[in-house]
């Protein structure tokens, strides 16, 4: 398998489409309780659980691209404990990736609740109407995104002080090659 | 025997005829359907009290009067049941019971069928209905079965955006069923 010097199209889409849907989803996860209890509520929340299965999906064709596609490698100055804690956060927010939609969803089902996608696909429930799963999986839903935002905020702050301090091309890689091809012409 | 004398005997209140009977609350229910952008759901009201004096041959003496116990509804989806208990819907802190008495009965063309004018109260609202229902007895056992259009905005259940029919329609069905025993004739 080639190791490609910087990530694919296909893989930069899904990291700032993610991405992008991650900042919507946590901004309505964060403020959608307080709205006063009205049909236009009813539909801040079909549209969180929307966008929310969306990015299941696409965290499921990110992960099944990533068994047939290897990443650009880290830049080569940093030491291996550092790669291996980046390794271990690009872990731990694919992971909570997968358990914020599958918590919200479990959460939505134990609340017996009807979802449809984008208010057009019915979904199924994953689990039967229950008291106890509605308050387990709620607790995780709520409380998981504390953790994804510090993961985040590990993420977004290194990426920036890599791009501004280091001056490498870890951020580089990762956004959309406008223009020159500036990372071209210092081949690894 | 003087004439009015005579007619008044012939005039005793027919109710003395009728039987009281209690509900079986184990097997009785009272349901709503109604549907939420055309997710169709039901509802149940766990509580409710019904006095019922039924006389299959004077049905003039028939009387049904119900308290609903409106605290008491669940549609098995706490969200959707806390905004049914809130003020643009049953208000279930202010008016907590729903009233049902039947005014004046009568048998209907098809066997065990009877109808009522009736009169519902629903928050403040207080509007006459009509009651058609089917009564099935052996012995001391009888069923009673109702199915009623009730329609919600009169009632100011779901005011403001939730008035929209294309949200909630307007007519709920309300399902009746009471399996019913006979106590002691009065």
């Amino acid at each position: 398998m080639n190791i490609p010097q910087h990530w694919s199209s296909l893989g930069k889409l899904l990291h700032w489409i993610i991405a992008f849907l991650i900042f919507l989803l946590l901004a309505m996860g964060w403020l959608m309780d307080e709205l006063p209890r009205s049909p236009f509520k009813v539909n801040v929340y079909a549209l969180h659980k929307s966008l929310g299965l969306t990015v299941l999906i696409l965290m499921a064709v990110r992960i099944a691209w990533r068994a047939f596609y290897k990443r650009p490698p880290m830049p080569e100055f940093m030491p291996t404990w550092q790669k291996s804690l980046a390794s271990i956060n690009h872990g731990l927010v694919y992971a909570l990736l997968i358990a914020m939609p599958l918590s919200g969803w479990l959460y939505s089902s134990a609340s017996n609740s009807q979802l449809k996608w984008f208010w057009i696909v019915p979904i199924p429930a994953l689990i039967q109407p229950s008291s106890e799963a509605r308050w387990l999986s709620h607790y995780a839903h709520e409380n998981a995104p504390w953790i994804l935002t510090i993961c985040l905020v590990l993420h977004i702050g290194a990426a920036l002080y890599h791009h501004f301090i280091y001056r490498d091309d870890a951020l580089i890689t990762m956004l959309p090659r406008l223009g020159k091809r500036a990372h071209e012409e210092t081949p690894r | 025997m003087k004439p009015q004398i005579f007619a008044a005997i012939f005039m005793l209140p027919a109710f003395t005829h009728a039987e009281s009977w209690v509900v079986e609350s184990e097997q009785s229910y009272v349901r709503f359907s109604s549907a939420y952008e055309d997710e169709k759901f039901t509802g149940e009201f766990k509580q409710f009290e019904a006095k019922i004096a039924f006389d299959t041959n004077h049905t003039e003496a028939i009387a049904i009067e119900t308290n609903i116990d409106m605290t008491s509804a669940t549609t098995d989806n706490q969200e959707r049941d806390e905004t049914l208990f809130s003020e643009e819907f049953f208000w279930a802190d202010k008016f907590k019971q729903a009233l049902f008495r039947t005014t004046n009965c009568r048998l209907a063309i098809r066997p065990h069928h009877f109808a009522c004018d009736a009169i519902l109260k629903i928050r403040d609202q207080e509007l006459p209905l009509q009651f058609p229902f089917t009564w099935k007895q052996v012995g001391d056992s009888a069923e009673l079965i109702a199915s009623v259009p009730v329609k919600r905005l009169a009632y100011g259940v779901g005011t403001g955006d939730w008035a929209d029919i294309a949200l909630i329609p307007d007519e709920v069905k309300v399902d009746i069923h009471l399996t019913l025993r006979k106590t002691a004739t009065p």
